[in-house]
């Protein structure tokens, strides 16, 4: 992140320990103190205990993978990794392709983009709760999108979208789209205009200057928004948890076990793969941009 | 030309229908009564499912109670975070990306894998069901956006106001209160405002660790709709909405939003 990037220091300190320097150490470490015994007491623990738990047996003592193995050996677990990678991957597609033309609209100053701007802000501002009941009142057989539809006579019969897959990927596009176009935004305000100037002038036209020097330009901030749409969409909770019915994502698969079946220990190892698999795909994309930084 | 600006105009229409009208239909369904079939608008408009939410699920301590939880939550996050924030920015840590990776994690990785352990853990402290166990874990949210945003604006403090300060007198205390606060104060409203935005709103952590004392506004928008009770749940979730509406216009006359990213999360 790049606000976090070291600066130069005021103070010019010699490379050997001087007691200066341990003074520095001492109260610094002592002002982060609170900070970082609060997150080992909160988040790292807890992460721990997790990890514990998913691995202890039912009964006795000693250890097991039997959670992990009746959660990915059965095909009722793999059906919630792919329905719920399955998800991921459509809504990411189709939000990115949401994304690119809203950026390119965006990109010119106009009366109202700031409020455009705004509202880009407010899927990913309000609590997912809201969206989704929002979301399922409007695509009901009832709502205003299907009756709009029948009284334009484009459709004949009511379209169901609630609790069905499609409705659950046009909901995580409508919730998480706006990570995206707002990545895609950042990447586009940094090309430097000259660049298209001069494809213009060699006389290509607005779709060659597209594909030729806006697309590869901005390969980099497509694949950043993509990814941060994935993660986001890996991680749902709320959204499946209230319109999914019966299409029950890993999120909300873990809370139900969790909760309804009690049975903490396999909530426990689902839980601890959800977070191996997110925490893998953060990494690799981060290892992937440093190494294209570097190249 | 002519076709191409309808064109645009067409699609920039679409996406803002695309984007307002779900929350429109929320505001139909908290003040619409007879609303159904086929209508595009209630029959009649009425507040009577918010006195329905006061009534019977006794909205004003719901409310009272997610503030409550909020207000506590951006205290212990502003407390801990301004201190390590400040050490951090300004002084030479060991370690010191393993450090700012440790403080960032919790946001990397879904709430739900942490909230199964968290809710074991609180509960064995008997910390559920109690507004200061809740925003505790509210703040697990929280600290790790306050904690870059602070950084941020403390590294970005001129260190020559500092030392022109104590050069003209002041003690470490006065040239906290003197020059660094004002100068730090944009990072630090901004840092609680955001803290109190992601407890107020959070659903999933809060659904691990709430009891019946400590219902909040997410949870009982929840409720309500599990009971069958639409139109109570769209009138709280208009209540709910209030503070993230507020916060955008406040954060979008000040702020790029692209510099927004990494705090906001729906999960």
């Amino acid at each position: 992140m790049s606000v976090l990037a070291p600066r130069a220091r005021i103070e010019s300190i010699p490379a050997r320990v001087n007691p200066a320097r341990l003074r520095q150490i001492f109260i610094g470490g002592l002002l982060a103190c609170p900070l970082l015994l609060y997150l080992a007491a909160a988040f790292y623990y807890p992460l721990a205990y997790t990890l514990a738990e998913s691995v202890t047996p039912e009964a006795g003592t000693g250890w097991t993978l039997g959670n992990y193995a009746s959660f990915l050996g059965s095909r009722d677990g793999l059906g919630v990794l792919v329905l719920t990678l399955w998800l991921a991957f459509w809504a990411t597609l189709l939000s990115i392709l949401l994304s690119l033309p809203l950026a390119l609209f965006l990109r010119r100053r106009f009366f109202g983009r700031r409020a455009l701007q705004f509202l880009m802000m407010l899927p990913i501002t309000i609590p997912a709760l809201v969206g989704a009941l929002g979301l399922l009142i409007l695509y009901d057989r009832t709502g205003w999108f299907n009756v709009v539809l029948l009284r334009m006579h484009l459709i004949r019969e009511p379209l169901m979208i609630d609790y069905t897959i499609r409705g659950l990927i046009l909901f995580y596009v409508w919730m998480f789209f706006p990570y995206g176009a707002l990545v895609i935004m950042s990447g586009l305000g940094s090309i430097d205009p000259a660049l298209e100037e001069a494809g213009r002038v060699m006389g290509a036209s607005p779709l060659v200057v597209f594909r030729r020097v806006l697309l590869p330009l901005l390969r980099g901030s497509l694949w950043a928004g993509g990814v941060m749409i994935f993660l986001q969409c890996f991680g749902a909770f709320s959204v499946p948890l209230l319109a999914g019915g019966d299409l029950q994502p890993l999120g909300v698969k873990i809370y139900r076990v969790a909760n309804v079946f009690l049975d903490w220990p396999l909530a426990s190892a689902m839980a601890v793969v959800m977070g191996i698999i997110q925490a893998g795909l953060v990494i690799a994309y981060q290892r992937a941009g440093r190494a294209r930084h570097l190249a | 030309m002519r076709g191409a600006a309808l064109l645009r105009g067409g699609l920039l229409l679409s996406f803002v229908l695309f984007i307002t009208l779900p929350l429109a239909m929320v505001l139909l369904e908290a003040f619409g009564a007879d609303w159904f079939g086929a209508r595009l608008l209630p029959a009649h408009w009425t507040l009577r499912w918010f006195v329905w939410a006061a009534e019977t699920v006794d909205l004003v301590s719901v409310l009272l109670n997610t503030v409550e939880i909020a207000l506590l939550a951006t205290v212990f996050t502003l407390a801990i975070t301004v201190p390590g924030a400040w050490a951090i920015a300004r002084y030479r840590l060991p370690l010191r990306s393993i450090l700012i990776g440790a403080i960032l994690f919790p946001r990397m990785i879904p709430e739900i894998t942490f909230a199964l352990g968290v809710a074991r853990i609180f509960y064995a402290l008997h910390l559920t069901n109690t507004a200061v166990g809740i925003a505790l874990a509210h703040v697990i949210l929280a600290a790790p956006f306050a904690a870059v945003v602070l950084v941020s604006s403390f590294e970005g403090l001129d260190p020559r106001l500092l030392e022109a300060g104590a050069v003209l007198g002041c003690g470490p205390l006065s040239l906290f209160r003197r020059v660094t606060l004002p100068l730090a104060l944009p990072g630090i409203v901004a840092a609680a405002l955001f803290s109190f935005l992601a407890s107020y709103n959070d659903f999933v952590l809060t659904l691990m660790v709430y009891g019946s004392e400590t219902v909040t506004l997410p949870v009982q928008t929840y409720l309500s709709l599990g009971n069958g009770y639409l139109s109570v749940a769209a009138a709280i979730s208009t209540i709910l909405l209030i503070p993230s509406i507020l916060f955008l216009l406040g954060m979008l006359r000040m702020v790029n939003p692209e510099t927004l990213l990494g705090g906001l999360k729906g999960a």
